[in-house]
Order: C-alpha cells, then structure tokens, then sequence
C-alpha cells in the first residue's frame, strides 16, 4: 500500500491511502497511518478513492485512529470509497459512526461547523 | 462464465503466505471470470478465513497446512473450503462476545465473522479426521 498526505485550509489534514487493505498491506501504512492520525491534529479527510480491497484489518486500523481522534474532541471523514469497499465498511457498521461522503465539497463541509484547532487551544 | 472444475492451494500458516494467497486467487478470478464484485467478496472472506485460522487455531508455534479448495455446486453457487488441522471451531455457531474493544457500541475486532456471514448465501462447517472443513459459497445470480 501507499499512503500520502496534504494539509487542506481549516486546520484538515487529507490521507490518501491507495493500494489493498489486507494483511499485508495494513502493515505497511499502518504505523505511518497511526504517526498521521496522531495528537495535535483534530481534523481528517480520509481519501479512500484508491483504496481497490479492504478486510477486517483495514476497518480496525480506521476504526482505532478514529477512536483516538473523536476521544480527543477531533473528527474524521471517509472519502469516496468505491462500490465494494463502502459495502464492506457498510456490512461492518462503520456508516453508522463514520460520515462517509463522495466529494472533497461535502467532506469539507462536514467540518464547517466544528471549532479550530486554534479555537480549540 | 466457465465451469472448469476446482481449483485448489496449499499454504502454511504464515501472514507471508497471503502473498502466494492473493495470487492464487486472482488467478481463479480470471479464470473463472467471476463478476468482480462477487470475487471480491470471495476474496474477503478468504482472508478473514485464513486470517482468523492464522491468529487463533493453533496453540503451537509449528508450522500447519491450510488446505484450499473453490469449486462450483449443483445450486449455481461457487463454494470455498478451507480445511485447518487447528483447534476446533465452528465460525458459524460461535457466539459473538462482547470482548472487543468497541467504538460507540461497535466492536473494532471481532468483525471478520460477521463479515462472512454476511457476504455468503450458504456456510458449513464439519470436524473430519481431526480437521476443520469451513466452506462458504457464494450465489452467481
């Protein structure tokens, strides 16, 4: 897997994961993934666009940033997934606790009313 | 679609295995020219499978087989069998515990099973000769 990252205006930080979400692939971004995901950064736009397969491992990966991030007042936002990785996500439950959205637009205005990072300091 | 038999692996069980896994089953795909969201739900479940038999079946540090076998049945279905010399255990009966850590009421592990049951139109499970038989099949129409 890869995995990239650019910093958006807002205080949001974009992770572009491409590449397969299995076993191997997990470990391959999954301590650079978690280093991104990490305090102080609150706000998280993650682009699974590239993202062709992902199992259970993946999900956890996701789910435990995510974890981090909403324990320490922070959100993140799943990014175009395709078909049947939004099935899978689906079929785990993660659209129920998870904002998953098909444009950088919408994603971006999932965050318009959160506070700043620097109103939150 | 092509009824061409079965195809059948034989890996160890190491994570560095999924490697020869993966190919193997790509190949099948090819083959077999699977619709690609079935395959893909074949390949999820393959790996949960394997994942799973990797993580908890053994009690030892030694080397086992993991056997594999995907063929097609009378009802239209494409089927996989996974066979493990493991410890017993039956995914499909097994009660799903609230062990895992969870993230607002939803378990962070624990999700390859009910990802199984989920993907696949019929599951079985027999202990033969000391082995685990799991076979998942997946419904062509």
């Amino acid at each position: 897997m890869e995995i990239s990252s650019e910093q958006l205006d807002g205080d949001i930080y974009k992770i572009n994961l491409t590449g397969r979400m299995d076993i191997p692939g997990n470990a391959e971004v999954d301590i650079t993934f978690s280093g991104m995901t990490a305090s102080p950064r609150k706000f998280f736009i993650l682009d699974l666009s590239g993202v062709d397969f992902i199992a259970s491992i993946g999900i956890r990966t996701i789910l435990m940033s995510a974890k981090a991030i909403q324990n320490r007042g922070g959100k993140i936002v799943l990014l175009n997934p395709d078909s049947h990785v939004e099935k899978i996500l689906s079929v785990a439950g993660v659209g129920t606790i998870l904002d998953i959205v098909h444009s950088l637009e919408t994603a971006l205005i999932m965050f318009s009313s959160q506070p700043t990072l620097e109103e939150n300091d | 679609m092509q009824s061409i038999g079965k195809f059948e692996l034989q890996i160890f069980n190491d994570f560095s295995e999924f490697k020869v896994m993966n190919a193997w089953l790509q190949n099948v795909f090819k083959t077999l020219a699977l619709p690609e969201l079935l395959a893909k739900d074949l390949d999820v479940c393959v790996n949960e499978a394997v994942t799973n038999i990797i993580l908890y079946a053994y009690e030892d540090q030694k080397s086992h087989q993991i056997q594999m076998q995907i063929e097609f049945n009378e009802n239209e279905e494409i089927c996989l069998t996974i066979q493990d010399d493991g410890s017993p255990f039956d995914p499909f009966s097994a009660v799903l515990t609230d062990k895992y850590e969870k993230i607002d009421g939803l378990n962070i592990g624990g999700l390859g099973i009910p990802l199984m049951r989920s993907l696949t139109s019929q599951r079985h499970y027999r202990w033969v000769n000391g082995k685990n038989n799991t076979t998942l099949c997946f419904c062509l129409s």
